[in-house]
């Protein structure tokens, strides 16, 4: 079982991408379940969604992890949340980050880091929703980069079938450009 | 005849209910919103703005309006869904019971939440619970696909003319109704070809058939409709076995019995629960069952009526059982373990019946958890009498 969990704020888009991932690896025939932690109404605020993708059906849905992936919106986040806790040795670190700077890179020591401006990619393509770029789609591109769960078309398809249209169309090419950008970095 | 694929869709449990609703062609829904319920009537909304469902949406005051109009259109004969949690529940109990002593096929989703103070929106079973004795026919799923499939059956269940009672599906807030997972859909035609015709619910008012009802009975003929209430909750289990075997020859889903079991056969112990924490026991099974533990789960999938002769005859098969309740009887214990008890008390059985009072107000009762209850257990740290206040163990 791969053990995903996603840290952001109430707005990023983290129930939606996990939402979209679920698709994205039933076109594998693959199993899933995305279990959010979080109360109503809670723009800005910390959130979690946690995401078990297996090839049987899955059992768990309590919600003590240790992931195999922790996929972060925003680095602040980790000033309020121990986005690492419990997090497998020499896992997977997705981040909204254009590079792995001294402070990250120390942070991170001892994981597999896929980073990616999820912000700047968003903007660029006017992919917005209330007014803020879309973190959750572009990291879903980083995330795929690193672990190869499934291919890039098929994600691509994935999201156009999601939003369908010119919406779907929007969200294929943001997470096509963010997968190319995203630089993988070994730091075990 | 050649068969449609059918569909797989990833849907929350909330969705799929809606899914479910869509499929089956409701006509009226009255709704209110509360979380963890609220999803559900957002997206049926969605469907009836789209053209998708042709029903009419009744956007109520309160919960207790939502059901008074829920009563008012099945009452004419319309097929009609409503969906409430916790509060919400509460807030509509007077019209539960107007909906079941009235004989109306209503269909509701219960998604369980836990009742303030202090305010707390994650699962517990409680306010379910205070349905239990209305009449209401009561089915309790764990996953989407469950919730999607039972949605589908609760009507074909409250509309049998030898029940002619409104049917509950229920299920756990957030860890099942917010939760993202593939279910399979049936094709709509497969829908309706299942379901009977709602045309034939014969209208408690009818026009060409004007009569008074809910007024002063003689209390000899009030005591006679409790009884028939009583005799067609009774008649249901052998109605629901039989929807349940109809539709697993349908979908090849397993809707065998009243009850899941889950490795009883050759266990000595046996946990009885019912909703989402029966994925975790499982993993816990397997991991006793590595050890050479002998191990089994029974979930309950059907409330009520309750299924006596499978508790019966699980009570035959182990030497203990244990009973995670997600609810508390204050002053009294955990509701289903001493419904358990008292079936066993009825038929000469004197299993052992540990009730541990767990994973309510939202906590969470993990694999390892439910390890260390069998332990407590095996390890005689715990009697089979009165309750056990089981705390979530941080790993």
């Amino acid at each position: 079982m791969l053990e995903i969990r996603w840290h952001g704020r109430g707005g990023h888009g983290i129930v939606v991408a996990s939402h979209i991932l679920g698709e994205m690896v039933l076109t594998k025939g693959l199993y899933s379940l995305s279990i959010p932690l979080f109360g109503a109404e809670r723009r800005g605020a910390p959130v979690m969604v946690v995401t078990r993708i297996d090839e049987k059906p899955i059992l768990k849905r309590s919600t003590e992890t240790n992931p195999d992936v922790v996929i972060i919106t925003d680095r602040r986040l980790m000033n309020m949340v121990d986005v690492l806790s419990g997090l497998k040795e020499k896992g997977l670190i997705v981040i909204n980050a254009d590079r792995i700077d001294d402070e990250l890179a120390k942070y991170f020591k001892g994981f597999k880091v896929s980073h990616v401006d999820a912000v700047s990619i968003s903007e660029k393509h006017g992919l917005k929703v209330g007014g803020l770029p879309v973190i959750s789609i572009p990291l879903l591109g980083a995330f795929i980069k690193a672990t190869n769960i499934v291919d890039i078309e098929d994600g691509m398809n994935a999201l156009r079938r999601h939003w369908g249209g010119e919406l779907g169309e929007k969200n294929a090419i943001v997470f096509k450009e963010a997968y190319q950008k995203t630089n993988v970095v070994d730091l075990t | 005849m050649t068969v449609k694929e059918r569909e797989k869709l990833v849907l929350s449990g909330n969705y799929a209910a809606a899914y479910a609703v869509k499929h089956a062609k409701v006509e009226v829904i009255p709704i209110y919103p509360i979380t963890p319920q609220t999803t559900i009537v957002e997206k049926l909304v969605e469907f009836v703005e789209n053209g998708e469902l042709k029903a009419e949406i009744i956007h109520a005051d309160s919960e207790h309006s939502a059901m008074a109009a829920a009563i008012g259109a099945s009452a004419v004969g319309a097929r009609v869904y409503t969906a409430t949690s916790s509060h919400g529940l509460l807030y509509m109990y007077e019209m539960i019971w107007w909906a079941s002593n009235a004989r109306l096929p209503i269909v509701a989703g219960f998604v369980t939440r836990t009742i303030g103070p202090p305010w707390n929106i994650w699962s517990d079973h409680n306010d379910l619970l205070s349905i239990r004795d209305t009449g209401w026919i009561i089915l309790f799923a764990s996953n989407a696909q469950e919730i999607y499939d039972f949605t589908i059956q609760a009507f074909k269940i409250a509309e049998n003319k030898s029940i002619r009672l409104p049917v509950g599906v229920a299920w756990d807030g957030f860890q099942v109704s917010h939760s993202y997972e593939p279910v399979e859909v049936l094709n709509e035609d497969e829908a309706l070809d299942f379901l009977p015709n709602p045309r034939d619910i014969e209208p408690l008012l009818n026009i060409e058939k004007p009569v008074t009802i809910g007024n002063i009975p003689v209390v000899t003929d009030n005591m006679r409709y409790r009884n028939d209430m009583w005799n067609s909750l009774e008649k249901a289990r052998g109605i629901i076995r039989e929807v349940f075997m109809e539709y697993s020859k349908l979908t090849g889903r397993d809707y065998t019995g009243l009850i899941e079991e889950y490795k009883v056969l050759d266990a000595n112990t046996i946990f009885i629960a019912i909703g989402a924490v029966s994925g975790d026991i499982k993993i816990a099974i397997e991991e006793l069952r590595k050890k050479g533990e002998k191990v089994g789960l029974a979930r309950i999938r059907v409330l009520r009526p309750f299924p006596y002769t499978d508790i019966v005859r699980l009570g035959k098969i182990a030497n203990e059982i244990i009973v995670i309740d997600r609810d508390v009887s204050m002053g009294f214990g955990g509701i289903i373990a001493n419904e358990i008890r008292s079936v066993f008390y009825d038929h000469y059985i004197d299993t052992p019946v540990y009730s541990f009072i767990a994973g309510i107000t939202g906590n969470e009762v993990t694999s390892t958890d439910c390890i260390e209850i069998y332990k407590l257990v095996k390890e005689k740290k715990v009697k089979p009498k009165g309750v056990n206040w089981y705390y979530h163990r941080e790993k």
